[in-house]
């Protein structure tokens, strides 16, 4: 399947994508030392969301898809050189609207979990 | 703040770096202070390393060094380990006949304390090549360096002088060893002799005077 939206997005900062399938996406990233927020190699959660983010935009997969809101549950603290899988579900679609579960893990623990509320309008939200 | 450490900011704001003070780190702290500067010679050591072998500085002249501050505890020295970035470092310099130093300063109960038959075990899975593995659980390597963090790289030239001190790369694609070897093999001077390094402090234990200060 082909990937309609978020292409330009660096690799290194957000994730790669693994699997695309209709309403589903599973991003994989390995937090960089660039990530981390201190001296213990605690990495910024502002990176997993941004790998939550890509699965999430993923899994809706339109090229005008633009996320509105977030409800996200940060749960285990990651360090530096974690390798970490993001998987996100289409869970509901309503006229623009799209809903998306996500859900991070370290190996089999889950250290982020949210729901993702993206618009899919009808231009790019850069044209007028 | 200390002198030093004022001093310390107002060189890498103006980019001089003809001279090098590195103020002590957090609450651990090495017991010896810092004496090494750039552009000086470096500081001699005597130590044994973990096959048991004496390491002196003096008796490596004539040959490039680099001193590589590990804690094999620590996230920063995992993650470039793990994706090969010092190994590769060390392969490469080792084979043009660099002396590449493994220190480890951990103290005894703290992060990254290794015995040395612990010290090979680790140093050999993770893939590593360096000449020597050096371990300074009293920290006074470290202090006599200023080594802040794993991990913390300093490069010395055959003429014994400290040509390097800092961080191993910019967290993105250029590495400050690579480079200033590179340019030292060239007999070129050092374009980025002094970087802040990163990483975890470097777990030293607790000093006697400073407790003793503290009070």
């Amino acid at each position: 399947m082909k990937v309609e939206t978020h292409g330009a997005l660096n690799p290194e900062l957000c994730g790669r994508p693994l699997d695309l399938a209709p309403g589903r996406a599973v991003v994989e990233m390995r937090a960089s030392v660039a990530m981390a927020a201190d001296e213990r190699g605690l990495v910024h959660g502002g990176f997993l969301f941004g790998l939550a983010d890509h699965a999430a935009m993923l899994a809706v997969n339109h090229p005008n898809v633009v996320l509105a809101s977030a409800d996200v549950r940060f749960m285990k603290a990651v360090l530096v050189g974690d390798v970490l899988r993001a998987e996100a579900f289409l869970k509901g679609e309503e006229r623009l609207s799209r809903t998306v579960e996500v859900v991070i893990r370290r190996g089999q623990e889950p250290v982020l979990s949210g729901t993702f509320s993206c618009r899919v309008p009808e231009r790019h939200v850069l044209e007028p | 703040m200390k002198k030093s450490a004022v001093l310390a900011s107002l060189l890498l704001v103006a980019g001089l770096v003809g001279f090098l003070v590195l103020p002590r780190y957090l609450a651990s702290a090495p017991p010896v202070e810092a004496q090494a500067s750039l552009g000086k010679p470096a500081p001699d050591f005597q130590v044994v390393d973990v096959t048991g072998e004496p390491v002196a500085l003096s008796a490596l002249s004539g040959k490039y060094v680099v001193l590589e501050w590990w804690n094999h505890g620590c996230p920063f020295v995992q993650a470039l380990y793990q994706d090969g970035k010092m190994q590769e470092q060390q392969r490469a310099w080792t084979g043009r006949d660099v002396q590449w130093l493994v220190v480890c300063s951990s103290a005894p109960g703290k992060q990254g304390h290794v015995t040395p038959e612990e010290a090979i075990r680790l140093q050999t899975e993770a893939g590593g090549v360096p000449t020597r593995i050096l371990l300074d659980p009293q920290g006074v390597l470290g202090g006599l360096y200023g080594a802040r963090t794993t991990p913390h790289m300093f490069v010395i030239d055959p003429q014994g002088v400290l040509i390097y001190a800092g961080a191993i790369d910019d967290r993105a694609s250029k590495n400050y060893v690579e480079q200033a070897l590179n340019e030292a093999f060239e007999g070129r001077p050092v374009s980025e002799p002094l970087t802040v390094p990163y990483g975890c402090s470097v777990k030293y234990g607790a000093n006697p005077d400073e407790t003793r200060r503290s009070k």
